[in-house]
């Protein structure tokens, strides 16, 4: 029987930050899993038509991914992936979109993600419950898919949460001045050699522990950006990490407690101000 | 690289060189003083395995997997040394690779099934440390594994 | 030594004698170097099928020409592996003769890298690699 990810509803925890209107612009859930050699580009084609079609009606071409796992035990390791095969390497990865471009399912042979997006001054954040409800059910209905053609098992070994939030600045001289927003960030400098940074980025990252144990990682990083004429900070967090078993259950486990430490990571990394600004709610 | 699409361009634009398809490109050198002179070649080498034909073997080989190729170039930038001697490199017939080291006293053989599930085999003839593990999350017997691999000349 | 095969494998064929010898192709890609400059075959030439089958190996008959079983592969390498070897890790063998090959033998029992590896390096060339011949 194939497990319904609809069944297992995610509980936020009361004392979880909640925002009025939070500077979110895309959410996006994900499940690496082992590669299904099978899933080619003409059996990704039949699940648009068989399963997506209705919901996405546009697709879009987009290179795959490469895959993104989180080890331990390396000391000092370089941060994201240093080597990438050529373009042509890769299967592609079919992007699936709706009608109003906000929503997104995107399938590679190795790779599930559903995202929403912020579209112009649209659209505000449906928050992650609904999301996930999408998600839950988009995962069954291709493990379905993949069991009733014979193409494999959807066999998770990385599931993912990434918030990519936009916060706009006056004007693009101020992309250097970060002190406002990140909490951690005192911008004082030793001495009064240096001019104002034009720029920064940082980058954190932070273990996830169950009981002690490291399970995943929280990415976060802020950078400068241009979205049209207007000029804003990117800040992005990105939990990902191992689920505790094979089952939809264990990937929507890992799910919740990644959006958990992403809002309580958000939050505890931006400042009290931004969060008056925000109009946090708890 | 992340699954969001939100439109944007940053400011910190990261070159990224063009090449041919299946060749291997560096982006974020961030850690070029510490990577080992072989790393290219080895990244070539798994790169090459994408392109073996099915029954490569005679016994129902596949190719490599691109994530396989992939993961195992990231996987050696992780964890060799700048002091670290070359692999022997080697594709498995279930699409995966295997890096290998024999040495006089040092036998070390990893095994790439898939980007995140490795296993090993290792010797250490001078200490008689023995094992054979797979690996879930924690590479830290690994690191420890290459760290006895004697320095190349 | 009589050891015991693996729980769960299908009988022994004690017809194949102890002191016999089977052939296993070695394609070059899994020629490696060893400390002592010697060429021997990668743990991963003896693995199962990639389809679940069990390994293949040809029964090594005295007077067989070994490069009969090379297919024409003429830049590769056989390996010769004892069966009482195989047994001695465990695994049984098995005579599944067809058409192209009446000395098909497979070998059935868990293979993991540990007893690959025993095999790779307790094994012997019956046709070395061509820099070797």
């Amino acid at each position: 029987m194939v497990e319904s990810m609809r069944q297992v509803t995610a509980a936020r925890a009361k004392d979880l930050p909640e925002f009025e209107h939070p500077p979110v612009v895309e959410v996006a859930l994900g499940v690496q899993f082992e590669p299904v050699p099978k899933l080619d580009g003409s059996w990704i084609a039949r699940f648009w038509f068989e399963e997506a079609r209705e919901q996405f009606p546009e697709w879009i071409e987009a290179p795959a991914l490469p895959p993104s796992i989180e080890w331990f035990g390396i000391p000092g390791q370089p941060r994201g992936v240093m080597f990438r095969l050529g373009p042509g390497a890769f299967a592609n990865r079919a992007v699936f979109q709706d009608d109003s471009q906000t929503g997104l399912l995107q399938l590679q042979q190795d790779r599930i993600v559903r995202n929403w997006r912020k579209v112009g001054t649209g659209n505000a954040y449906p928050r992650y419950e609904s999301i996930r409800t999408s998600f839950a059910s988009e995962v069954s209905r291709f493990r379905a898919f993949l069991t009733k053609h014979q193409l494999g098992e959807l066999v998770p070994n990385q599931c993912e949460v990434t918030y990519v939030n936009h916060i706009p600045v006056d004007d693009v001289s101020k992309l250097g001045q970060i002190g406002t927003l990140l909490a951690p960030w005192s911008g004082k400098f030793s001495d009064g050699w240096l001019n104002a940074p034009e720029t920064v980025e940082v980058a954190s990252h932070h273990r996830l522990l169950i009981d002690g144990s490291p399970v995943g990682r929280l990415h976060i990083a802020l950078q400068p950006g241009y979205g049209g004429t207007e000029a804003m900070f990117v800040l992005t967090l990105t939990a990902r990490g191992r689920p505790s078993g094979p089952t939809d259950a264990d990937v929507l486990a890992f799910l919740d407690i990644g959006r958990d430490h992403i809002v309580r990571g958000f939050t505890s990394v931006t400042s009290t101000d931004m969060h008056v600004k925000w109009g946090r709610r708890t | 690289m992340t699954a969001t699409l939100a439109p944007i361009e940053f400011l910190s634009f990261r070159d990224l060189r063009k090449a041919d398809s299946h060749s291997v490109i560096r982006a974020e050198a961030t850690l070029s003083e510490q990577r080992p002179a072989w790393l290219d070649a080895v990244a070539r080498t798994c790169a090459s395995f994408v392109e073996l034909e099915s029954n490569w073997d005679s016994y129902g080989g596949r190719p490599v997997h691109e994530s396989v190729a992939q993961a195992t170039s990231d996987l050696l930038l992780k964890l060799a040394r700048a002091s670290s001697p070359a692999p022997t490199v080697v594709p498995t017939a279930r699409g995966g690779i295997q890096l290998e080291w024999h040495i006089p006293s040092i036998d070390l053989e990893i095994a790439v099934a898939s980007a995140s599930r490795l296993s090993a085999v290792f010797e250490n003839k001078t200490t008689g440390e023995h094992w054979e593990r797979e690996f879930q999350s924690d590479l830290s017997d690994l690191v420890s594994a290459i760290g006895q691999l004697p320095a190349a000349r | 030594m009589v050891v015991p095969a693996e729980a769960g494998l299908p009988p022994d064929d004690l017809s194949i004698a102890g002191d016999a010898v089977l052939w296993r192709r070695v394609p070059d890609l899994h020629f490696v170097a060893q400390a002592d400059g010697t060429i021997r075959p990668s743990s991963a030439a003896f693995e199962d099928d990639p389809d679940g089958d069990p390994m293949s190996t040809v029964l090594g008959r005295p007077g067989r020409d070994p490069f009969s079983v090379l297919l024409g592969n003429d830049g590769w390498a056989l390996a010769r592996v004892g069966v009482a070897l195989v047994r001695e890790l465990g695994w049984i063998v098995q005579r599944r003769p067809t058409p192209e090959e009446p000395d098909h033998v497979v070998v059935i029992g868990n293979k993991t890298h540990g007893k690959r590896k025993r095999i790779a390096r307790e094994c012997s060339w019956a046709i070395p690699p061509p820099s070797r011949r």
